[in-house]
């Protein structure tokens, strides 16, 4: 089992991201005194001290916590993703907590790049019951769809404000039916389902005397049990971008992190740029000589003989050796899909900066094909080439030099990329290869 | 225990390719270097990330000039033993050229660091400085990325981040704007105790326990030790009181408080980070309590 779970928060402005998170660290006991005096002297509570019943609900505004910077507190809202950092005896967490509004697609987007679990909020108060047929938010499907796009591994829908519904069962069953109709017709990752109240605790650490009726774990033992397939990338072929080539007296070194397979000591390995193979002779990891080396590590490797690398290639597995898979060949024709991040639009007549790996070359889009629904989880041909904020299209790119792509729900690493603007430095889109 | 040792690896792993990102993509970085702990960690780590070669990189610290004796000394012993070229950038400079102004003698030094920083990348070209902060410290740090970038006047603008996509660090920048680079963005003060111990790096004597004159002072977020110094001498009517005690973090001697301690040992250390319940900066820092905001405002300033 991975030590460390990433997982992201996707939810709309309001649906309870801030004040799960506060709640989970709360109540894990990650949240220190001062950290909770802080927010209980914050000049922007929003709500008064909540009065509960028991003591334990009389809390801040636990919300406030991740609302780190003085614009988001005076307007009381989430700008930018926010880190925290939760450790139980079982696992790791950090949490990325996305906000919501606005550059949403944006910002989970960056968020769910590095997670492995989206959790998305449902705020049952902002539903329709009365409808025969009970309709998500487009929020809530644009994040689920976001999160499948990112190959996330997993998703929990937490299902809040049930306090505000009375608790009841059939609210939480309704949505449960929904969202299974909606992740069924998409193929979404595995959807697991949580009703809870972020703002009284119920079902975030401990099973909710409130819904007797639920027979799962809350959601922290939930997060600490969860199994994790590993990545496509861990079981394939060894694949390093080389950041650096280091030359001492005892000769050549070859730096970088693995980012797929696994990769050993005597093993044959092929370089993307020219084809030349080689042989490891030597390898290191952080932790000092090793005899091999897997996804993850930072790694510094000898090969038998001399061979012209430089950051920016790739060394891949010699595919006459392994014999898994067929070479990973180079390309300049790339089809992809990308998420555009940047309020500066998409120009036809210009060219981009495309970093993949290590690498930084130019690229030019060639045509926009597909323009994705996410809300609908539908793909259709672009009639245009447009490309703005939040938009996600497929496209066909055309790069200066020849690049290892390989499709991104395989290989994240070798499939992902960005593109970035020469003149504003601008990082614009997020790219995945197909 | 297996599980923090793993976790330990996954953060050694994720700090490494980072420094050598910022080694081949920038053409002058820099390793700011205090002789913290946090400082500490990010020079180990960068050594680590480079060996068998020496450090590629020099060191850079901005000395108001009131830091503790103890850790200024530790901090050129060991800059020496790593064979780093290290570049100090003195407040008192800045102050002799009339770029800082004091509003009286005693006046923190702290928020004035910033003016000294930024005219010392300027001196030496800097594109790239990486540094030790930490996400878990601080919240208006929880937002900043691991390539974070500074416009040319060396501002921090938080609204207009970039956004951070997997490991893919965009470092484009023009001319006369720079980067600040934090490997350790994703480590907790406990991760760094536990680190230290792991690989054993050394720290200077402030950080285990030791017998210090200190006066309680109430602040809104609770109660802090003051050392009594120089700079910050007790005033009348202030009970002085003798006490076990320890630095959690080290900073400008105006604004760094102890916490009573009796830890003798990093291992001790550990035990008291597990059971503690003031974060590190909360329970030492004075400058981070004049307002909500004061660390967002001088980070936009251009502080570390
Ligand atoms: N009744 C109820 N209110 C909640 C719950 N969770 C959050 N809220 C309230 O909903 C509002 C928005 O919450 P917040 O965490 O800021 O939402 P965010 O914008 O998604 O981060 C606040 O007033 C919360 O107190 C819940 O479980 N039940």
């Amino acid at each position: 089992m991975s030590t460390v779970l990433r997982i992201t928060t996707a939810g709309s402005v309001d649906d309870g991201k801030s004040t799960l998170i506060g709640r989970l660290l709360y109540d894990s006991k990650a949240l220190l005194q001062d950290q909770l005096i802080a927010v209980a002297n914050s000049k922007s509570q929003r709500t008064a001290l909540v009065s509960g019943t028991d003591e334990d609900s009389a809390l801040p505004d636990l919300s406030l916590l991740t609302d780190g910077l003085e614009a988001e507190r005076e307007q009381g809202i989430t700008i930018d993703v926010a880190y925290r950092y939760l450790s139980t005896g079982q696992r790791k967490f950090i949490i990325a907590d996305s906000p919501g509004h606005e550059q949403y697609t944006r910002n989970m987007v960056t968020a769910a790049s590095n997670s492995d679990v989206a959790i998305v909020l449902i705020d049952v108060t902002k539903l329709d019951f009365a409808a025969t047929e009970l309709a998500l938010l487009p929020q809530t499907r644009r994040h689920a769809m976001v999160a499948s796009l990112l190959s996330l591994k997993h998703l929990i829908v937490a299902v809040n404000k049930m306090d505000a519904l009375g608790y009841q069962e059939s609210v939480f069953q309704r949505v449960q039916a929904a969202f299974a109709a909606f992740a069924a017709e998409n193929h979404l990752p595995p959807v697991s389902y949580i009703p809870i109240s972020a703002l009284r605790g119920d079902n975030i650490v401990a099973p909710s005397s409130n819904m007797p009726w639920y027979p799962g774990p809350a959601i922290l033992p939930f997060l600490e049990a969860l199994p994790l397939k590993p990545a496509p990338q861990q079981t394939s072929s060894f694949a390093l971008a080389v950041q650096t080539v280091l030359r001492t007296d005892a000769g050549r070194y070859y730096l970088g992190r693995v980012t797929g397979g696994s990769i050993a000591k005597g093993a044959a390995i092929t370089v993307s740029s020219n084809g030349e193979t080689a042989q490891i002779s030597a390898l290191f990891t952080a932790r000092g000589a090793s005899d091999s080396a897997e996804v993850g590590e930072s790694i510094r490797l000898q090969l038998d003989r001399e061979v012209d690398i430089s950051r920016g290639d790739w060394l891949l597995s010699n595919p006459s050796t392994s014999g898994k898979t067929p070479p990973i060949a180079s390309t300049r024709n790339i089809d992809a899909r990308l998420t555009w991040l940047s309020s500066t639009p998409y120009h036809p007549a210009r060219r981009y900066l495309l970093r993949h790996g290590t690498a930084w070359t130019q690229a030019q889009i060639q045509a926009v094909t597909q323009r994705f629904d996410v809300v609908a989880g539908r793909e259709s041909a672009s009639t245009d080439n447009h490309i703005k904020v939040n938009d996600i299209v497929r496209v066909r790119l055309a790069t200066q030099a020849a690049l290892p792509m390989v499709a991104y729900q395989e290989h994240s690493a070798l499939g992902a990329f960005i593109l970035v603007d020469p003149s504003t430095h601008e990082t614009l889109a997020a790219g995945m290869a197909l | 225990k297996k599980l923090d040792q793993q976790h330990l690896d996954h953060l050694e792993d994720e700090a490494i390719y980072i420094i050598r990102e910022v080694l081949a993509e920038f053409e002058r970085p820099a390793l700011l270097f205090s002789g913290g702990k946090d400082s500490l960690v990010v020079l180990h780590l960068a050594q680590k990330a480079f060996a068998p070669a020496p450090l590629p990189l020099p060191l850079l610290h901005v000395d108001t000039g009131h830091n503790f004796p103890e850790v200024i000394s530790f901090r050129d012993q060991v800059a020496q033993a790593a064979g780093a070229r290290l570049i100090v950038a003195h407040l008192d400079e800045s102050i002799a050229r009339g770029s800082i102004v004091l509003r009286h003698p005693l006046e923190s030094r702290n928020a004035h660091q910033s003016v000294r920083l930024l005219e010392a990348i300027a001196e030496n070209e800097f594109d790239a400085l990486l540094g030790g902060a930490r996400r878990d410290e601080e919240k208006a740090r929880a937002k900043e990325r691991i390539f974070s970038h500074r416009d040319s006047f060396g501002q921090w603008q938080p609204k207009a981040q970039r956004p951070e996509l997997w490991h893919l660090f965009n470092s484009k920048h023009a001319k006369g704007e720079h980067f600040r680079v934090f490997p350790i963005s994703n480590w907790t003060e406990m991760d760094v105790w536990q680190y230290i111990a792991r690989e054993g790096i050394a720290l200077p004597s402030i950080y285990l326990t030791h017998r210090r004159a200190v006066v309680r002072k109430n602040t809104s977020h609770g109660e802090l030790l003051q050392p009594v110094t120089e700079l910050t001498p007790a005033h009348a009517g202030d009970l002085i009181e003798q006490l076990n005690v320890r630095f959690r973090t080290v900073g400008d001697i105006s604004c760094t408080c102890p916490v009573l301690s009796n830890a003798t040992s990093i291992d001790d250390i550990i035990i008291e980070t597990g059971l503690t319940n003031l974060s590190e900066r909360g329970a030492t820092r004075m400058d981070d309590q004049t307002s909500e905001a004061a660390m967002e405002k001088r980070k936009k300033e251009g502080y570390f």
